[in-house]
């Protein structure tokens, strides 16, 4: 990691065109990047304890801190998970077009080691026993409820410890898998390692499914014990992959603005793409989250309307009518034209304001318990999620500069570099 | 007209260095794709083939509707439906066909969108298998009415009655979804087949074909401007059509989903029924893509690769049929109401434990075959699966409709079903209208979309790069050497 200020040039095409086809990134200094991991970095472990630190100052601030703090976590790690399920896809579908902004989503699905040092927080209360999350741990709660003790074989500390490692461990190996496959590649330019990484998408993509599933119930469906929705694991999933393709298009938006990636490795047809994705989600979000909402209003159930109720009382009210219009309506009329989605401050401003509601979003999902009624939010909700925001993207940046900013020999680059909308 | 005995080159390779040839052997020229295709329109007669099983379709779709002539003289109780069955087969029918219906729109509205190339070769022949499913589905919700006579009730139009239907009934919205998804994929369809039909109208020899391939031609000339134009609204359909592929199922979703029927109120019911339809519209496109494919001689027009790739597809819906059905399962236990978990329970178990495991076995055991090439690659057995993945389907509309309605939460009004010959010999007719459709389809119309597959031809692919274009995919094998040296350096860098 010494002293490079290196030209480095990928080049697809013949010789005798080279003049055209040859795109060269004078990539800035890692070093530059190195500085901004640790500032970052410091800044959010230092958002995160001042967070930590207000909970003390507060009535009942322990449980608030916990709440907000998973709701940071949850959405972090949605970013990651969605960046993973990029990477996965596109070797799944064997795809050209995205090979040059795939390295950035590796550098996103990168971060599961700090991803499961931030587990910690939430992981390690329950193993020691406490409810201060989930009810289904007090052994009082579960004696005096029929459905949680019917639960318990599966809702116990110890089960829910084995899920927990093993979704953790499936995404870190799935992620790390990926990265180092086509970190090789672009050390040795073998076309079977891209074959490799292709015979295994589809596993990969049920591995992940099934994890996404477990980790949505266990971590945020049972903090509501008695309460259940099949459709529940897909609406996390939902939410991953609009925070996924928004995180994505904003890490390759600062990458190439601070000419870390070259504008013709990147394209702005490789944004306009990205932008078709990140449009097509938010209404695939909108779908599930109909779904879910209209079949419990309708059938109007006790059993599964306490979930919508508390989050229709009060202020809740408000956050709920915020996400139907900042989660579906607004970013969907938003992102619908081409230019819109051509354009890098449009395309950037939709990105954030998708990061902001989806935030919202995890939000609405965990807080009305520890926030009931809605009374504005805390400066713990602000910390942790800056913290959380701060110290992931330290994270990534240290994936990025770790490694070149595209998959330098991958069989398809010159197709990325050729690719267009018509 | 039989099948060339050629030997196809393999374009099944997963070589990530180059793009398989969609169009193999010597139908990969513009002449030779407008032959290949228009012939089979041409021919003065069509072989024996087509005429024997042109014969037996008909036959049961008059069946078909001599059997609706019955119902509408002696009353639903023709059927099986009892109480407290009240939908019997026409419903599960229904969901079937319209399940069916949804390759088409798919593939002409989501994987072009998606830049899938090779939907190309079978988009046409997809778009025409949804027109007629959507109409064998239409028709059994109008025939189930009972009243036939005032279906039209159905419609919410001024009358002097002061009487609207319930908007607040799924039934209703089915009216909608299922109306405006009939009237895209005609569009769609119809569209899309504008500059081919012309194509065949250009070449007609007889006064009749000129009238009347001129006539729905609508003075198509290929001049610059009416391709513009063409393309653009073949674009907007598609982005209008994209959404109609998730609702219409979603749709149907909620005519079980909002009641309160245990094994039927359950959230993940609207995408849960669209990966299922998805799943049976391709199995069904497979199934009268592969003989269609060596009875027509379209062997090198639709290749091996274009059955893998479908056949991939199928396998990744059959897992998310799969996901729902295990996630339907555990929820039930999960959610602790003893009347959700019986009603799993009893499908598994109970009475019609034969038809839950016929349909767990058709969709998600056997298509788990496709994982290997093998089987995604070689016709006959593709064939033996997806015809299984259709009976599943078929058995999974059975089971969460009979199953669920059998015994719900009050055991003195459980009953059973038993179907009558009626039931059984209406599901037949109905593939009878069906066939009788599509093999008039595969005498008249262009079966592959001509001027589609003409722009994925290496020959075609001469745009605005002016020949640059067509050197880099030729030359993507020289790409890797090209970037080698410097990747190098600069990975020693990095390390």
């Amino acid at each position: 990691m010494d002293n490079i200020n290196s030209t480095e040039t990928a080049s697809a095409g013949q010789g005798s065109n080279a003049g055209h086809e040859t795109v060269s990134v004078v990539a800035a200094p890692p070093q530059a990047i190195k500085a901004w991991v640790s500032r970052l970095g410091i800044a959010g472990v230092v958002c995160l304890a001042a967070g930590f630190g207000l909970a003390f100052l507060q009535p009942q601030g322990r449980g608030y801190f916990f709440h907000a703090y998973l709701t940071q976590f949850v959405w972090i790690l949605s970013i990651a998970l969605g960046a993973l399920f990029f990477v996965i896809l596109q070797h799944a579908t064997r795809a050209g077009w995205s090979v040059t902004v795939r390295r950035s989503a590796e550098a996103l699905a990168g971060t599961f080691p700090l991803l499961i040092l931030l587990f910690l927080p939430i992981g390690l209360p329950v193993l020691l026993g406490s409810d201060a999350l989930y009810p289904w741990i007090n052994r009082q709660t579960v004696m005096e409820d029929e459905l949680l003790r019917h639960k318990a074989i599966y809702l116990n500390v110890p089960f829910f410890t084995v899920r927990a490692i093993l979704c953790l461990a499936a995404w870190w190996m799935l992620a790390r898998f990926y990265r180092k496959m086509s970190l090789l590649q672009d050390a040795t330019g073998d076309p079977d390692l891209t074959r490799t990484m292709e015979r295994w998408s589809g596993p990969a993509l049920l591995l992940y499914a099934l994890t996404v599933t477990v980790a949505a119930v266990d971590w945020l469906m049972s903090l509501t014990p008695q309460w259940f929705s099949t459709i529940y694991g897909l609406y996390y999933f939902s939410g991953a992959i609009v925070g996924g393709t928004a995180g994505l298009i904003l890490l390759l938006l600062l990458l190439r603005g601070t000419g870390q990636i070259d504008t013709h490795l990147v394209t702005v047809e490789h944004l306009h793409d990205l932008g078709k994705l990140l449009f097509g989600f938010v209404v695939f979000w909108g779908y599930i989250a109909f779904s879910q909402y209209m079949l419990i209003w309708y059938a109007n159930i006790p059993e599964e309307t306490q979930y919508y109720v508390p989050r229709q009382t009060a202020g809740w009210v408000g956050v709920s009518i915020a996400l139907i219009l900042g989660h579906l309506f607004v970013p969907m009329l938003g992102l619908m034209s081409r230019a819109a989605k051509r354009n890098t401050f449009t395309l950037a401003f939709w990105s954030i304001w998708l990061l902001v509601f989806h935030w919202l979003d995890m939000y609405w999902m965990v807080m009305p318990k520890a926030n009931p009624g809605f009374l504005g939010f805390n400066g713990i909700d602000v910390l942790t999620a800056a913290g959380g925001l701060l110290v992931f993207s330290a994270t990534v940046l240290d994936r990025v500069a770790a490694a070149p900013p595209v998959p330098l020999r991958d069989p398809r680059l010159a197709e990325a570099l050729h690719f267009e909308n018509t | 007209m039989s099948a060339t005995n050629i030997t196809l080159e393999d374009n099944t390779f997963a070589d990530p260095r180059r793009r398989a040839p969609l169009v193999l052997g010597a139908a990969a020229d513009f002449q030779a794709v407008t032959d290949r295709v228009a012939a089979l329109a041409e021919r003065p007669r069509p072989p024996l083939g087509w005429y024997v099983g042109f014969a037996i379709a008909v036959v049961w779709m008059l069946i078909f509707f001599g059997l609706v002539g019955y119902l509408f003289l002696t009353g639903v109780g023709v059927w099986g439906n009892n109480s407290p069955v009240f939908w019997g087969f026409p419903i599960v029918n229904f969901v079937f066909w319209v399940g069916i219906g949804h390759a088409g729109t798919l593939i002409s509205a989501i994987l072009f969108l998606f830049r899938q190339h090779w939907r190309t070769s079978i988009n046409r022949f997809a778009e025409a298998m949804t027109v007629f499913a959507v109409a064998c589905a239409g028709i059994f919700p109008a025939i189930h009415v009972g009243r036939v006579w005032l279906v039209y009730w159905l419609f919410p139009y001024p009358n002097p009655m002061g009487m609207w239907p319930n908007f607040r009934s799924p039934l209703l919205w089915d009216v909608f979804a299922v109306s405006t998804y009939a009237t895209v994929s005609v569009l769609f369809w119809y569209l899309g087949m504008i500059p081919d039909l012309a194509t065949l109208r250009d070449r007609a020899v007889t006064p009749l074909r000129k009238l009347l391939y001129g006539l729905f031609s609508l003075g198509w000339t290929g001049s610059a401007r009416n391709w513009h134009v063409y393309e653009r609204a073949y674009l907007f359909l598609a982005a209008l059509a994209t959404p109609l592929v998730l609702s219409v199922h979603s749709v149907v979703s909620f005519d079980f989903a909002v009641s309160q029927v245990p094994g039927w109120h359950t959230t993940i019911f609207p995408p849960y029924f669209v990966a299922g339809a998805i799943f049976s519209g391709f199995a069904m496109v497979v199934t009268l893509m592969v003989p269609a494919r060596a009875f027509f001689g379209l062997k090198e027009l639709v290749t091996i690769r274009h059955l893998d790739n479908m056949n991939k597809i199928i396998l990744a819906t059959s897992c998310m049929v799969g996901y729902a059905y295990a996630v339907e399962f555990f929820t039930a236990w999960y959610s602790g109401s003893r009347y959700e978990l019986f009603a799993f329970v009893n499908r598994a178990l109970g009475p019609y434990a034969w038809a839950y495991w016929t349909m767990v076995t058709c969709n998600v055991v056997v298509p788990q075959l496709l994982w290997f090439k093998y089987f995604r690659t070689t016709p006959w057995a593709m064939w033996i699966i997806v015809v299984l993945v259709n009976v599943g389907m078929w058995f999974e509309r059975f089971v969460i409709i009979i199953t669920s309605l059998t015994r719900d939460y009050l055991p003195s009004s459980w009953g059973l079903f038993m179907p009558t010959w009626v039931d059984f010999c209406m599901l037949a007719g109905s593939f009878g209208l069906f066939f009788t459709l599509f093999l008039l389809f595969c005498r008249y119309l262009p079966m592959v979309a001509m001027a589609e597959v003409k722009g994925v031809l290496p020959a075609a692919r001469v745009h605005h790069h002016a020949g640059h274009d067509f050197a880099a995919s030729t030359a993507t094998e020289a790409t890797a050497p090209a970037a080698t040296d410097l990747a190098a350096g600069d990975l020693a860098a990095t390390n």
